[in-house]
């Protein structure tokens, strides 16, 4: 269903004056950062895979050329048949993207920016009026539905970010830590609703810290350090590779994370343009 | 096509409308500010006026002793009190704003004077003084009027007696002023300038508000990025935010034009004799031509803000560049105040320059050349079209998109 084949992401550095970069990261070339480097990985549908990797591996901005608000530098992805660059038409007509940073417009109501949104998708009024009373009643929305967004907490925007992203029916969703600075009651009803994605058929990529969540729901696993794809496979082969018990050791272990000089090479690493 | 903008635009427009804090400004600067502002400048200009003819001036004579009865008149004279201060310390008494002028009387005045010769009274006043003209009117008056009987005596001892031989004698030219500037003409340049002013200040400050908000915020608040990955072409997006700053930016001008309509109207029942004439000569058909003037220009400043919040990566920044090219646009306008600029040649030709000059032109009712109209029109649209296809270049440019 998605194809990712050899994929690489480059950005321009923006070096701050009088402050040395980290010697060494591999992934900065002359003033140039290579945030993502032959990155490949076939995704089947109704498959859930969770995206790990550490702060700055490349995960966001390989979820943002997926959902095309990126184009990649080299390599190429297809959805469905579709090429990212050349159909990004078709391709946003069947992703659904939750950004890291929730994107609301907090003087709509969650009933307003849903209708904007599905207008946008071109979904006939009907449809849609059916469609947001599905995901108001699934998500758990119906007590705010008409209420200005400004006035939600951080547990209810996020259930609206998520209905954002799916109001058109999305045959792949991404979502960018959609779990992150929640309690546990909501985090709960959207593990819940990324699961029902899988029923529906829907093809959920995510991307998360919390290991539980990728043992509780992810089919697969890939995991991205420095821009590199690691590891493709499930869970248990992800233990079975690096001989370890529990999922968050077998990841520092794939990565190397856990030697404290490799993550101040991450900390130190340079800014750049676009990319998180 | 019509339908991406069509939404965006009015889920703009709408959340807009719904921030109170920018509807009250907008009511505010347009409704209030902008009269207030006029008739303030007006009741002080009035006032000070008045204030100048009520205002006893402080004045010395240095020297009185030599010139007795050229003393008595300025006693006689009313609203000047005299106070006594050193010879040498005159001018230091005038440039320190203890008095306002001062006579230096020479020592062999009146001995002079009984010689048939002539005498050089100094009169000291300070030329830096915002009333300079003022005081020197009302400090030479006693000194002219003293003059002209001294001049009396001297014709009636050589046999001219009568008034108008007086006059023939002492002006056997002279000449009658005929102006052929309307009061409209006249006073137009000064208020054609400050219309124009007003109006294009508005209409850019309207315009700036909504394009802060609408890109500048949008990509801080990350709702940008959510919006680029619709199934919408990238200028239609851009087309959509342009619309609704084209639309604030000419409810602000509207309003403005509404409410200060509404002042001249009051002030032709209130104002002076001379301004009541100028306003009552402007036809409807006059304001209309003047409130179409202000569609071509929110064109352009509509396309200019959205070209600066698109390129800014903060809010703040879009704040911030946004002040400094508006610098630039208020010296554009304010080329309506430099005497001998016309819409002639070049300067019918210069983008907001233009504008500003026909407003003046219209206010005073001199403008006549309809053809340059279409001329200023089509080059503010051109400008106007340049940015915003700027504006969607840059906005296809992920590194504009993602600028943190």
């Amino acid at each position: 269903m998605l194809e990712v084949k050899s994929l690489g992401k480059t950005f321009p550095l923006k070096r701050r004056k009088g402050k040395n970069t980290a010697a060494g990261d591999p992934r900065e070339h002359g003033m140039l950062f290579h945030a993502l480097r032959n990155v490949s990985f076939n995704l089947r549908r109704g498959e859930i895979v969770g995206l790990l990797g550490a702060n700055g591996a490349g995960k966001t901005t390989l979820m943002r050329i997926l959902a095309t608000s990126l184009q990649p530098t080299s390599g190429r992805v297809s959805l469905l048949g579709f090429d990212i660059v050349k159909d990004a038409g078709e391709v946003r007509q069947r992703v659904g993207f939750l950004s890291g940073g929730t994107g609301l417009y907090n003087r709509l109501s969650p009933h307003e920016l849903l209708q904007f949104y599905g207008e946008l998708y071109g979904i006939p009024r009907g449809r849609l009026r059916s469609r947001i009373e599905s995901l108001v009643e699934e998500l758990g929305m119906g007590g705010f539905a008409h209420r200005p967004i400004d006035g939600l907490s951080a547990g209810m925007k996020q259930r609206v970010s998520i209905a954002r992203s799916l109001v058109h029916s999305p045959e792949l969703v991404i979502f960018d830590e959609p779990t992150t600075g929640l309690d546990v009651p909501t985090a709960q009803i959207i593990l819940n609703h990324i699961e029902s994605c899988r029923n529906e058929g829907k093809t959920v990529i995510f991307s998360t810290h919390h290991m539980h969540e990728i043992e509780k729901l992810c089919d697969e696993v890939v995991l991205i350090h420095e821009g590199v794809s690691r590891f493709q496979g499930t869970v248990a082969q992800m233990k079975s590779r690096a001989n370890c018990v529990h999922l968050d050791d077998a990841y520092l272990a794939l990565t190397g994370e856990g030697n404290p000089s490799a993550l101040d090479r991450v900390e130190s690493r340079p800014r750049k343009v676009g990319a998180l | 096509m019509t339908s991406g903008v069509l939404i965006i635009f009015l889920k703009d427009l709408r959340e807009s409308l719904r921030n109170r804090r920018a509807v009250i400004r907008m009511f505010l600067l347009t409704g209030l500010v902008v009269p207030f502002t006029g008739h303030l400048l007006l009741s002080f200009a009035d006032k000070s006026r008045e204030d100048l003819s009520k205002v006893v001036l402080d004045y010395a004579i240095a020297g009185e002793q030599n010139l007795p009865e050229l003393v008595k008149g300025y006693e006689a004279e009313k609203g000047l009190h005299r106070v006594s201060v050193p010879d040498g310390q005159v001018e230091k008494a005038v440039r320190d704003k203890q008095i306002r002028f001062a006579l230096r009387i020479p020592t062999d005045a009146a001995q002079t004077l009984k010689s048939g010769k002539g005498v050089n009274v100094e009169f000291i006043y300070h030329q830096g003084d915002p009333s300079a003209v003022a005081i020197k009117d009302r400090g030479t008056a006693a000194l002219q009027a003293f003059s002209e009987r001294q001049r009396n005596w001297r014709l009636m001892f050589l046999g001219v007696a009568r008034e108008n031989d007086r006059a023939i004698l002492l002006d056997p030219v002279s000449y009658v002023v005929v102006n052929t500037a309307t009061d409209r003409e006249r006073i137009g340049f000064g208020l054609g300038g400050i219309v124009a002013y007003a109006f294009l200040a508005v209409c850019l400050m309207g315009c700036t508000f909504a394009a802060l908000d609408l890109v500048a915020g949008e990509k801080e608040k990350g709702t940008l990025e959510i919006l680029v990955i619709a199934p919408v072409p990238r200028r239609q997006i851009v087309l959509g935010k342009y619309l609704v700053i084209f639309v604030f930016g000419l409810v602000y001008a509207t309003l403005s034009a509404i409410s200060l309509s509404a002042w001249l109207v009051y002030e032709t029942s209130h104002g002076s004799d001379i301004v009541r004439n100028v306003i009552t000569q402007i036809t409807p058909r006059e304001v209309f031509l003047l409130w179409t003037t202000l569609v071509p220009v929110t064109a352009l400043f509509a396309a200019h803000v959205l070209a600066v919040s698109t390129y800014s990566r903060s809010y703040r920044e879009a704040t911030s560049l946004i002040s400094v090219a508006n610098v630039l646009e208020a010296l554009l306008v304010m080329v309506a105040f430099v005497p001998g600029i016309s819409l002639r040649g070049t300067w019918s030709l210069v983008p907001v320059s233009n504008l500003s000059l026909m407003i003046r032109e219209l206010i005073r009712g001199t403008l006549d050349n309809y053809t340059v109209v279409l001329s200023i029109f089509s080059s503010t649209l051109a400008v106007g079209l340049v940015l915003l296809l700027f504006s969607t270049a840059w906005f296809r440019r992920e590194a504009i998109i993602y600028r943190d």
